[in-house]
């Protein structure tokens, strides 16, 4: 060997040894990456960006209290609300930007697409969205999936558990035709029964259509004590407008739409009209009171939906994990996520849980509101309660 | 349940009266039909949120808005591919119908909209029967444009030159009659239209940028039904579609599922047993 290849072969190895001791140092200055998947266009468009300010509030809170002594970076992905795009938005995270933790979440379609991918890639997914049971069947022996907003059967479950506290017996129920309406319908005669209620009428109806009147008369018909109405956004002022003008006043209408029309808090016939909800501004709880007026100092309007808060809350619990945890290893981030307990801007206690089919289920239970004024004020549980229920209400009397 | 089979084909006839006038006379199948329905409905909505414009005083606004809009979009795109193969027409008019959705997203976002007009859940009485005041207003509206569109096409001067481009184009610029600006004025009336079944939108439900595609659809059953370019036809195929929708949601257990289907059924016989429209 000569001595020009000896001198090159001791530098190199220099070099290999220097690279090979700063290395850990090197890794520990890689800023924490988050990713975080919600539809920030397309029909659930609101929703995403109210998630997303969510998310830039807890991003200053983080950022302010330091993390692991490492810069944290959010990359949030548009889903679209189209489950192929957000399953290419889950591998362009995961392989290209080898981010540590997966946020967000919003529709249960998008959801089964990427739990299909997140299988086969296994990372510490905390999810805030999707309630149909099939993303927990399909994620059933996830130890690394974390579910915050309550499955369907809790939704039902706190719905009947409402209505069975206003003193109604006879429930009449209408809802929209597809997966989202059905998967209600088809468990609300059980939790009708186990709450001791009796579903008197159960018929569906097309989202979007454009006159309710043949199904409210046919609703009015079975006089019951309340008329639940499972549906969109927009199919809400139809009903509460047509149930107007066809006379149909029950004690009590609940209706449970993703989100309620911008303006219908202006609408007289929305008056009285009940709501079952994660969350609202309205809600009375201290830490509640003071995001709704950090986000209103930060972006100059009021929070129009749960999902800002549920964002804030993910991003904060997840970081709180982190910290725990000391590390980003699966298996401590795993560990310590399950050791959560956080009482937030939702109002309610959070932990993670065992639920039917999942390991770690967080949110169990949802609120009643009523409208009234313009408000949506929170009527049940009594622990948060802002106002009293007005039942029967007074719909058109 | 007539009565309510009878209010719903009001909003129906305007909505497709104006797809009617385009296939009529200028060809043209437009699926942005009903993305120019939606518009007309923001506009509704915005003038009311803003100014307080009732959606039925802002009729006027909303008409020529779209009217205008209308034609810079016949400028722009129709005329240049209405000597091109149909299915070029049909790509352009989806293109725009999905340009004008996701446009109305970014602009508003996707949540729905809704005007609180006053009157919105009042209700009247018609002898025995209780109806919705909107709806019956939007009834009243529906019947008075359709028919003087019937009775402009009959006749003036413009009409009945629209009437003679439909017929027969070449014929109609040999007698002296400016083809491209009839086409112009045909297509920013049929958007007008369109526009005016939106700001009826307004004021009885709620808007949001996915409304188009419904109207599109009921638009396309009751042209068909009614024979292309048949425009007394279309109040007629409003009443079948209104009343069959209603009777089956009313009668038929679990109905409302299925009346969404009414139309595609109505469609298919049409087609398969009378295929030049029932009212022709």
């Amino acid at each position: 060997m000569n001595r020009t290849v000896w001198h090159g072969l001791v530098v190199l190895a220099a070099a290999l040894l220097i690279a090979a001791v700063y290395q850990p140092v090197g890794a520990q200055r890689e800023p924490i990456k988050i990713g975080a998947i919600v539809p920030l266009t397309g029909p659930s468009g609101v929703s995403g960006q109210a998630m997303q300010k969510g998310y830039q509030l807890a991003m200053d809170e983080i950022s302010r209290q330091g993390l692991l002594g490492r810069r944290v970076e959010l990359i949030v992905e548009d889903d679209r609300g189209d489950p192929p795009t957000g399953a290419a938005a889950f591998l362009k995270l995961v392989t290209r930007d080898r981010i540590d933790v997966l946020a967000g979440g919003l529709q249960s379609a998008t959801s089964i697409a990427i739990a299909a991918q997140a299988r086969q890639r296994p990372i510490l997914m905390a999810w805030t969205g999707a309630a149909s049971t099939l993303v927990e069947r399909a994620l059933a022996d996830a130890d690394w999936f974390f579910h915050y907003h309550p499955w369907e059967y809790h939704n039902a479950d706190s719905t009947f558990g409402f209505l069975r506290s206003t003193g109604a017996r006879t429930i009449a129920m209408a809802y929209e035709d597809g997966p989202f309406g059905s998967g209600s319908a088809d468990q609300a005669g059980a939790f009708a029964r186990n709450y001791g209620l009796t579903l008197t009428f159960n018929e569906a109806f097309k989202t979007g259509s454009p006159d309710l009147t043949p199904l409210l008369t046919k609703a009015k018909g079975a006089n019951a004590d309340a008329f639940v109405f499972v549906s969109f956004d927009q199919d809400v002022v139809p009903m509460a407008t047509q149930a107007r003008q066809v006379g149909f006043s029950p004690k009590i209408i609940l209706a449970a739409p993703p989100s309620w029309p911008v303006g219908f808090e202006k609408l007289g016939a929305g008056n009285y009209v009940a709501g079952m909800a994660l969350w609202t501004a309205e809600n009375g709880h201290g830490v509640s009171r003071r995001f709704v007026q950090r986000y209103k100092e930060r972006f100059n309007e009021d929070p129009s939906s749960y999902w800002a808060p549920l964002a804030y809350t993910n991003l904060i619990t997840v970081a709180e994990a982190i910290r725990r945890a000391g590390n980003t290893d699966l298996a401590a981030l795993t560990r310590e996520m399950k050791a959560t307990e956080y009482e937030g801007p939702i109002g309610l206690p959070l932990t993670f849980k065992r639920s039917i089919y999942g390991k770690n289920q967080g949110y169990t239970r949802l609120i009643a509101f009523q409208w009234i004024n313009g408000k949506q004020v929170v009527v049940w549980p009594e622990q948060i309660a802002g106002g009293k229920l007005a039942y029967p209400a007074p719909y058109g009397r | 349940m007539a009565i309510f089979g009878v209010l719903r084909s009001g909003l129906y006839s305007l909505a497709s009266v104006g797809l009617a006038l385009s296939v009529g006379v200028i060809g043209v199948v437009n699926f942005a039909h009903g993305e120019f329905l939606m518009l007309g409905a923001y506009l509704g909505y915005w003038l009311f949120a803003s100014y307080g414009i009732d959606p039925l005083a802002a009729i006027p606004i909303g008409a020529v808005a779209l009217f205008l809009l209308g034609g810079a979009v016949h400028r722009l795109g129709i005329q240049r591919v209405l000597r091109s193969p149909e299915l070029n027409q049909m790509l352009l008019t989806f293109g725009i119908s999905i340009f004008l959705q996701n446009l109305a997203i970014i602009l508003w976002g996707g949540d729905p909209r809704t005007a609180a007009v006053g009157y919105k859940a009042q209700s009247v009485a018609l002898g025995p029967f209780t109806v919705g005041f909107p709806q019956l207003v939007v009834f009243a509206v529906a019947m008075t444009l359709t028919l003087s569109l019937y009775a402009i096409l009959g006749g003036s001067r413009i009409g009945k030159a629209m009437r003679a481009v439909a017929q027969n184009r070449v014929g109609a610029s040999l007698i002296g009659i400016e083809v491209d600006r009839i086409y112009l004025l045909t297509f920013g009336l049929s958007t007008a239209l369109a526009g005016m079944a939106g700001l009826m939108i307004a004021l009885q439900l709620s808007t949001s940028p996915f409304i188009g595609l419904l109207y599109t659809l009921k638009a396309f059953a009751i042209i068909v039904m009614a024979g292309l370019g048949n425009i007394t036809g279309v109040i007629y195929a409003s009443l079948v579609l209104g009343l069959s929708e209603a009777f089956v949601e009313f009668y038929v257990p679990q109905g409302g599922g299925w009346a969404e289907g009414v139309f595609f059924v109505l469609i298919l016989v049409v087609l398969l047993v009378r295929p030049r429209g029932l009212f022709r």
